[in-house]
């Protein structure tokens, strides 16, 4: 597991904020406070440990993902796109010497705004990885694994949901890899039995 | 030899183990046949290994478990305790056997001799030379030299701020030089003292890393490639097993075979390598003993005295074909339905066709052999083939000729292999074209790229094939990368199809490591695989075959008259220029229609008195009869006046023109005008009206 991703995308500096920005430079600056105080936190037992999630943002919204579903997490370089690919599909890639097949993460969450440039990838799927491209990492935090409530809904993030969390005062859909993963690959034309 | 008893132990260690694993779960379940028929091809290989390295002990030992466990394969009867207690007795023994392999006796080696007191040589010592590396350790090494390539990409951009900061230095130096004749003259020379020297300083740093990068950058280069292809292996490296294995068989039963190969520097991974070649085994032996003749026969049937067996190694793609082939007797389609019938594989009430019955010799336990040999005849052997074949996702194919020879077709796919490809560059993207499929280069200029109602042709030698720009290829739905007035093209065959491929530039030949694409990428038409670049970015590598098929959606090329003749005449084309004929030539026949040509009006009107057709083609200035004399000839003649004629010339004036409708030409085309579909409009015009 490599995490590279720290706290990246600042706001811009300068020009007055208006209301609504001032709002979410504030939810950031909480973030990456949070963000910070994980490391400067003494190590602790795993057991006492709680569960480490990912705020991430796809097609202009805003997910969590829990970092023990991921393989890793790097730098979007170059995605050589494919012939004939299905919307979504971005092409290939390679990181550390291995190829892997890039998916923009909105496209399959069926977000409208998907068509952003990937910044990150986040490396899912157990032996037959795919790259799922995401426009920003917020945040890395620990939450308790208690704060992982169970969603009430699925029509948000198109049935890829299961729970949800509270980070720094926003909530947020925890996305399930598995079946994302696995409609990357039917929509590549590979399975078509598990997506749901 | 020594090398080849390496081999072997290690070889005969696995099998040993493994034949261990299945006899003992083969005790706790008698009846699962499926580990029973596992244990035979065990021991069955284990006896085949054991010939080719001349370990006749072991040979014997694998035979006795492959008798003793034949019985059992119908599971009629069930194994006992007691008799996989003797079986791994006898396991044991080999397990002993194959330990002293490699271990040299003291009066082998003569320098051993005169210094009496040196100890003998332990086999550890060979294995000194090679070291077995799991693949897994290969791919982490692999991973971290692609990671170090990338690291040097921010040192290139280091490279390019030093540069900018030496210019910036002199620039700098100039603009003082300048403010020196203005005034401040002490202060100026001191700071242009301390600039030239920021300057020397810089272009040192610039020079050395620049230098070093540059060889960093050609060595790590060379150690990934390097490193690459360790992972796999030349099939020559398994051809000498095969050649003995041939040898060796023929000289246990009295017979002679010559064993060649072609193909061998194809490179796979190592445990492809090794099932195929446990195939091959099986199929050579095979061959050997029911397919080569005896002596006196081969005699008798007019045949050379020894028997030949050639293994062709052939590239597909992303597949590899192993195709072995004998010149013996062939397999009797008769004696194989026979056998099925005997072992209840068939009723023999059924029709079973060649196919079907050919297929019946992969099938376990199958044999035509009157007696069971000490090679083979147990109906082992074939079935393995096609396990080995099912077990890589490949396939295998049998054709046999009575008294003519056998073929057995092992195709494999290959998950990685190293091939020389042609790098090429569109649209700020680079692809690489497998160069065993390329079958030239040439320049193009948009003139020579001819519209015709299936797309656009080049000529290349006496072929018009079709063409397309790569990005059309691999963007089909993109916003299409226009290629430049002047562009390369790259002639790609593929079996009967070809294709030339429009981009902007020709990159260089290079060899690499292919690789699947990766989970989630689907299958894309035209791209085989990937390969990496000095920067890790992946580069496609394209399918030659299914480039093909695009070419031959286009329409074939020209000489390829096999479209669906029409019903209509053929039409002749009569011009002294081959690249007209041609042109005109492939133009006609993408459009389905049938074409002869004639090089002169002459030889032209001769043709046009043998045969019927439906329209001349005729170009005015050529040696001997011109256009307009072969218009007029042929207007005079009741038998030829109904077949239109097209004047297609370069002679543009109204007087030509005028010259060309009083000699009864239909329709006059200038060369300099030309418009393919314009062309082909007025020749379907002129043969409607005329049939």
């Amino acid at each position: 597991m490599s995490v590279r991703s720290q706290e990246r995308d600042k706001p811009g500096d300068g020009a007055p904020l208006p209301e609504s920005a001032i709002a979410a430079v504030r939810h950031v600056a909480e973030l990456r406070h949070a963000f910070d105080a994980s490391f400067a936190a003494p190590p602790r037992h795993a057991e006492q440990s709680g569960e480490l999630v990912l705020a991430i943002r796809a097609g202009g919204q805003g997910y969590a993902i829990r970092l023990s579903d991921i393989d890793g997490v790097h730098e979007c370089r170059r995605v050589v796109p494919l012939p004939g690919s299905p919307p979504g599909l971005l092409g290939i890639t390679g990181i550390r010497g291995r190829l892997f097949a890039v998916h923009a993460l909105g496209s399959l969450l069926g977000l409208p705004m998907w068509t952003e440039t990937p910044r990150w990838l986040l490396i899912a799927g157990g032996d037959e990885p795919v790259a799922l491209g995401v426009a920003s990492i917020e945040a890395c935090l620990e939450v308790n694994p208690a704060d992982l409530l169970p969603a009430l809904s699925t029509k948000d993030g198109a049935g890829h949901i299961r729970e949800i969390v509270t980070l720094a005062g926003q909530t947020r859909g925890v996305l399930v890899l598995e079946s994302l993963v696995a409609l990357a690959k039917q929509r590549a034309g590979e399975r078509r039995e598990e997506a749901p | 030899m020594n090398e080849l008893e390496d081999y072997f132990r290690d070889e005969a260690n696995e099998i040993v183990e493994g034949l261990t694993r299945d006899l003992l779960a083969l005790e706790k379940n008698p009846t699962d046949t499926s580990i029973l028929a596992r244990s035979l091809r065990l021991a069955h290989t284990l006896k085949g290994a054991a010939r080719v390295v001349r370990q006749t002990r072991i040979g014997e030992m694998a035979h006795t478990i492959e008798d003793a466990l034949a019985p059992f394969r119908d599971g009629e009867e069930t194994i006992t305790s007691d008799y996989v207690s003797d079986l791994l007795r006898i396991l044991e023994r080999i397990r002993e056997e194959t330990s002293k392999l490699g271990a040299k006796p003291a009066h082998a080696s003569p320098a051993e001799g005169k210094g009496g007191s040196k100890p003998p040589s332990a086999p550890i010592d060979d294995r000194l030379e090679t070291v077995r590396v799991d693949i897994a350790d290969m791919d982490a090494l692999l991973e971290g030299l692609s990671e170090a390539s990338i690291q040097i990409g921010p040192l290139n951009g280091g490279l390019v701020a030093l540069q900018h900061a030496l210019r910036l230095a002199s620039l700098l130096r100039e603009e003082l030089e300048l403010g020196q004749a203005v005034g401040e003259r002490g202060r100026g020379t001191r700071l242009g003292a301390t600039i030239a020297e920021i300057t020397q300083s810089l272009v040192h740093a610039e020079r050395d890393i620049g230098a070093g990068l540059g060889r960093i950058e050609r060595e790590l280069g060379e150690v990934q490639s390097r490193a690459a292809t360790l992972r796999l292996l030349p099939v020559g490296a398994i051809l000498g097993t095969l050649e003995l294995t041939a040898r060796d068989t023929a000289d246990a039963l009295g017979k002679s075979v010559n064993f060649s190969a072609r193909g061998g520097d194809v490179r796979l991974e190592g445990h492809v390598l090794s099932a195929v070649r446990d195939a091959l085994l099986h199929v050579i032996r095979n061959a050997v003993d029911h397919g080569i003749e005896a002596i006196e026969d081969r005699i008798a049937w007019g045949k050379p005295e020894a028997g030949r067996i050639h293994l062709d190694i052939e590239r597909r793609g992303r597949r590899v074909a192993f195709r072995c082939s004998d010149d013996g007797r062939g397999i009797d389609v008769a004696a194989v339905r026979q056998a099925a019938v005997r072992r209840g594989f068939a009723s023999g009430n059924e029709e079973l066709d060649e196919e079907a019955t050919l297929a019946l010799v992969f099938r376990a336990g199958l044999t035509t052999a009157a007696e069971v040999t000490e090679i083979s005849g147990r109906g082992v052997g074939l079935d393995v083939v096609r396990e080995v074949a099912s077990r890589l996702r490949g396939s295998v194919q049998l054709s046999s000729k009575l008294g003519e020879g056998t073929t057995i077709e092992i195709e494999v796919p290959v998950s990685l292999s190293s091939i020389p490809v042609l790098s090429v560059m569109f649209g700020g993207s680079t692809a690489l074209v497998p160069l065993d499929a390329v079958r030239g280069t040439r320049r193009v200029t948009a003139a020579e790229r001819l519209q015709g109602p299936d797309g656009e042709r080049i000529l290349f030698g006496d072929r018009a094939v079709p063409f397309t720009p790569l990005g059309e290829v691999l963007a089909p739905e993109g916003e299409g990368h226009a290629l430049p007035q002047a562009c390369s093209a790259v002639i790609v065959q593929s079996g009967e199809a070809w294709i030339a491929l429009g981009v902007d530039r020709l990159l260089g030949t290079m060899e690499v490591v292919l690789r699947p694409l990766p989970p989630g990428a689907g299958s894309p038409a035209a791209v085989a695989g990937a390969a990496f670049d000095a920067q890790g970015d992946p580069m496609l590598v394209l399918d030659p075959p299914a480039l093909a098929r695009t070419g031959a959606r286009q329409g074939g090329t020209a000489p390829a008259t096999s479209r669906a003749a029409p019903k209509r005449l053929p039409i002749l084309v009569i011009d002294d220029s081959l690249t007209t004929r041609m042109l005109e030539q492939s133009i006609l026949e993408s459009a389905g229609y049938e074409v002869e040509l004639s090089a002169s009006a002459e030889e032209g009107l001769h043709k046009a008195k043998a045969r019927r057709y439906g329209l001349f083609i005729v170009d005015v200035e050529m040696p001997g009869m011109n256009g307009f004399e072969f218009t007029a000839t042929t207007r005079a003649d009741p038998a030829l006046r109904d077949v239109p004629v097209i004047i297609v010339t370069s002679l543009a004036t109204t007087k030509d023109r005028e010259k060309g409708s009083a000699a009864g030409a239909s329709a006059y085309i200038v060369k300099g005008e030309f418009d393919q579909k314009h062309f082909v409009r007025k020749v379907a015009e002129l043969l409607g009206a005329a049939s």
